[in-house]
């Protein structure tokens, strides 16, 4: 317990220091320095020393050094015990001339071995004291805000890294408000944001400033022209020292600040984008730099009905994550989902790197063998300033289905309803219009309407004049059949009358048969003529429907071929009655004269 | 004499200008044909040029303008095109493929308007009017007069009397029928005469409440919209949209079925 709190105590006042394992011997020294500054020089070891050699500081001045600092530190976290150790040694230089200089490598000895540290460079530049500015105020040199682009010029989607960094030469107490540039026609990615500022020394045009970087981007142009990047801007606050009034002891020995606050802008930057050349490949997706292509699939060997997809990796240098997929076409039996993407890609200076995985998901429906054509993908590369089409492989699948035999033939309740499962709405592809009409031009001059035309009224006259001829046509022929028809009529009576006369005749000379022929011939011959009968259709039953059709009474009708059926009866029975022939006569007469004046 | 050589001369003349019309027909015939290979090639803007030649020598056709509107679509004039296929409509209010084309050339078009619905009745007896063209009606009704004609002399002469009362009752329909279908002809005739609607050509233009540019800009059509013209004053004509609304457009900016 009491070694655990120790332990702890050790670790809070010393375990700032982070050991790095990397190299034995590391150096740490500044960039830039002024002429006449001092500054320190410090090697690092976590070995145990035996030895320290110092390098030859040829061109600076040893104010003081080496100076050397052991730190040590355990820390035990859930039970696990860590421990490191450091040597530093220091060095205070200071320049006496202009130029750069390289410091040679230091070493130290440790387990009979020596490392060596890496040389460093120092440039010693000619200027003032880099310090906190004198003065009510900061001039516009001492404190600004710089945005760097790698490139102002630069096609569509070539990637452009901006750099946003603030140089300083004064003390800088807050950084607020600061405005980030909205890169309008790009599409912009921040590569670096650090959380804290982080300064360091850097000679800019002959003058030594802090400078801190606050964001880099990555930019790909999206549209043509000149884009203008907004500035970007910062409210700033600086501490300035005041002109001591010098009346007290005092108030010379304690500076006396005042913090004044500032907004610093930056210059406004252009990037010249030129669009890409004309007329790009089909299957130019919109990539930009330099890429690769490759193509996967699972098996070559599918089965029917069973997912399965091919993936397109598209790898390299540039704007991989704007790529749109590449095509792939399909045989139409194959049954294609939507494309899966994933990126597999970090952005750094230079555009974003890595790879663009396309996944084509599809289900074999048919069976049989297949060939995709080859993949292509084109892209703009930058190096060579032309569009490059890459092809991959053509793919071939072979599916398999089941056997021959059970595909179309419904043998079994199961294969009826695997068919009538398989149908499916008919796909659309595409929409067009429909096609024109070839053959017949039917070219004329302007537009004929029959209705009301005169060929319309010529073909209603001739129609209803034709109707009007056959009319008198047939009005005649009706007429003329009238005429025959009444003829026979005016003729029955007489006929009647002369068969009658005769058969008054064979009464008297009392002859049997021929009486009754004669009178039966009479009452027929009468009927016919007038009722219109054709002898052809001459029979009692067709007189007593004319009769009827006539207006005769039924009962009359009746009679009528009662009379007949006796003179039947009686031209064919073997005993003649000569007293019924005057009464059978008497009733013909009757009959005639009866029917003549009904019809 | 003189007068002999005069009719002689006449006729001549006749006999010539009947035989060169038929040869620019024919040659019009031939131009149609090369320009429906040319389509069939691809060559879109060539086959409107060709088609667009033989409407310029007078000659029309419903086929004609049918496939101006489809060269039209393909070259991507869809306003044109439009134009077109309603004058296709026009000749043969029928076509089925230029009304399908056209619903689709419409799906260019910018402007939505909703129609002011009709009364179904009414949508059904137009349809059905314009299911048949005015020759086919008018030709429909010549039958139907030749048929009452028959039943007619059948109700006369029939030799039955059920065969003749029913003769008289088919005679008095078909006389119906002749009425009403030559009246569904005259009618697509005097809708043909006094057609009256227009396509907007122009991309955009303005429909001002009164007949000057002056006027208060009512509404902003686009091109490919249909509209009916209801009146003319100078330059200017009054038009309706379907949707019922009305205003003043420049009678430069549209272009009459």
């Amino acid at each position: 317990m009491k070694y655990r709190l120790v332990s702890l105590i050790m670790a809070l006042v010393l375990g700032a220091f982070a050991a790095n394992a990397q190299a034995v011997l590391e150096v740490e020294a500044p960039n830039v320095v002024a002429l006449g500054e001092p500054f320190n020089v410090v090697y690092t070891t976590d070995r145990n020393v035996d030895d320290f050699i110092s390098p030859e500081f040829s061109s600076f001045d040893v104010l003081a050094g080496p100076l050397s600092s052991t730190s040590r530190s355990v820390r035990i976290i859930n039970g696990k015990r860590e421990s490191s150790y450091n040597v530093r040694y220091t060095f205070t230089l200071a320049a006496t001339e202009e130029g750069t200089f390289i410091i040679p490598p230091a070493s130290v000895i440790a387990g009979k071995k020596e490392y060596k540290s890496s040389p460093v460079s120092i440039e010693v530049v000619k200027d003032n004291q880099p310090s906190a500015a004198v003065g009510s105020e900061a001039s516009e040199s001492d404190v600004f805000l710089k945005l760097t682009l790698d490139k102002t010029r630069a096609v569509k989607g070539e990637p452009v890294t901006a750099t946003l960094e603030l140089y300083t030469r004064s003390v800088i107490s807050g950084l607020n408000d600061i405005k980030f540039p909205t890169f309008n026609g790009f599409w912009s990615q921040e590569i670096e944001a650090p959380q804290s500022i982080n300064f360091e020394r850097r000679n800019y045009n002959g003058r030594i400033y802090d400078v801190a970087l606050l964001r880099k981007y990555m930019l790909l142009p999206q549209q043509e022209g000149d884009i203008e990047i907004d500035p970007a801007a910062a409210i700033i606050e600086i501490q300035v020292r005041e002109q001591s009034s010098g009346n007290s002891f005092f108030d010379d020995f304690f500076d006396n600040y005042r913090t004044i606050r500032k907004r610093i802008v930056t210059d406004r930057k252009t990037v010249h984008v030129s669009a890409l050349p004309d007329n790009p490949p089909a299957s130019f997706a919109g990539g930009v730099g330099k890429f690769s292509l490759s193509v996967n699939y699972d098996s070559d060997t599918l089965r029917l009905h069973e997912a399965s997809s091919v993936i397109i990796s598209v790898s390299g240098r540039g704007n991989v994550n704007l790529i749109d997929s590449p095509a792939i076409k399909f045989p139409s039996e194959f049954e294609v989902y939507d494309v899966k993407t994933e990126d597999r890609t970090s952005s750094n200076s230079g555009g974003t790197q890595g790879s663009k995985l396309f996944e084509y998901p599809f289900i074999p429906r048919v069976p049989g063998d297949y060939v995709i054509q080859p993949v292509e993908f084109s892209y703009y590369d930058i190096g060579e300033r032309k569009y490059k089409t890459l092809h991959s492989e053509p793919i071939s699948f072979h599916v398999e289905g089941p056997a021959a035999g059970s595909v179309g033939s419904p043998v079994s309740a199961n294969a009826v309803s695997s068919a009538a499962t398989g149908k499916q709405a008919v796909k659309v592809l595409g929409e067009d219009i429909r096609y024109i009409h070839v053959g017949q031009s039917g070219l004329g001059k302007g537009m004929d309407f029959l209705i009301f035309s005169p060929l319309y009224w010529i073909i209603v006259a001739i129609a209803v004049a034709a109707a009007a001829v056959l009319h008198f046509v047939l009005s005649k022929v009706v007429k003329n059949m009238n005429d025959i028809d009444r003829k026979r009529s005016r003729k029955a009576r007489k006929v009647a009358r002369t068969r009658l006369a005769k058969a008054k005749g064979y009464i008297d000379q009392k002859l049997y048969s021929p009486f009754y022929e004669e009178l039966s011939m009479a009452l027929t011959g009468y009927a016919a003529d007038k009722l219109h009968i054709p002898y052809s259709e001459m029979s009692k039953d067709g007189i007593r429907s004319r009769l009827a059709d006539k207006g005769v009474p039924e009962e009359t009708a009746g009679r009528f071929i009662a009379l007949l059926d006796a003179c039947d009866y009686a031209r064919y029975a073997p005993e003649p009655s000569y007293e019924d022939m005057g009464k059978h006569y008497e009733e013909a007469v009757d009959m005639i004269l009866y029917l003549e004046e009904k019809l | 004499m003189n007068n002999r050589i005069k009719i002689f001369c006449l006729i001549a003349a006749l006999f010539l200008s009947s035989a060169s019309y038929a040869a620019t027909l024919d040659e019009n015939r031939q131009a149609f044909d090369n320009a429906g290979e040319l389509y069939k090639k691809g060559e879109y803007e060539k086959a409107l040029e060709t088609y667009l030649s033989i409407e310029k020598d007078g000659y029309i056709s419903e086929s004609l303008y049918y496939n101006i509107g489809n060269s039209f679509f393909k070259t991507g004039q869809y306003a044109k095109a439009i134009l077109y296929y309603e004058r296709a409509l026009v000749l043969d209010p029928s076509d089925d493929d230029a009304s399908n084309n056209l619903d689709m050339a419409r799906e260019y078009t910018v402007d939505r308007i909703e129609p002011v619905p009709e009364f179904i009745l009414y949508t059904w007896g137009r349809n059905f009017i314009y299911s048949l063209s005015s020759n086919a009606w008018a030709g429909i009704s010549l039958c139907f007069l030749v048929a009452a004609a028959a039943f007619v002399l059948l109700y006369f002469y029939g030799r039955s009397y059920g065969l003749r009362k029913a003769s008289f009752f088919v005679a008095a329909f078909c006389c119906l029928f002749m009425i009403l279908s030559a009246a569904f002809s005259y009618v697509q005739k005097s809708e043909y005469e006094n057609n009256k609607s227009a396509i907007i050509m122009a991309p955009v233009t303005s429909v001002k409440g009164s007949p000057d540019d002056s006027g208060k800009s009512l509404l902003i059509l686009h091109e490919g919209t249909k509209v009916e013209v209801l009146e003319d004053l100078s330059s200017w004509k009054k038009i309706s949209l379907s949707d019922g609304r009305q205003g003043w457009i420049k009678g430069s900016d549209m272009e009459i079925i």
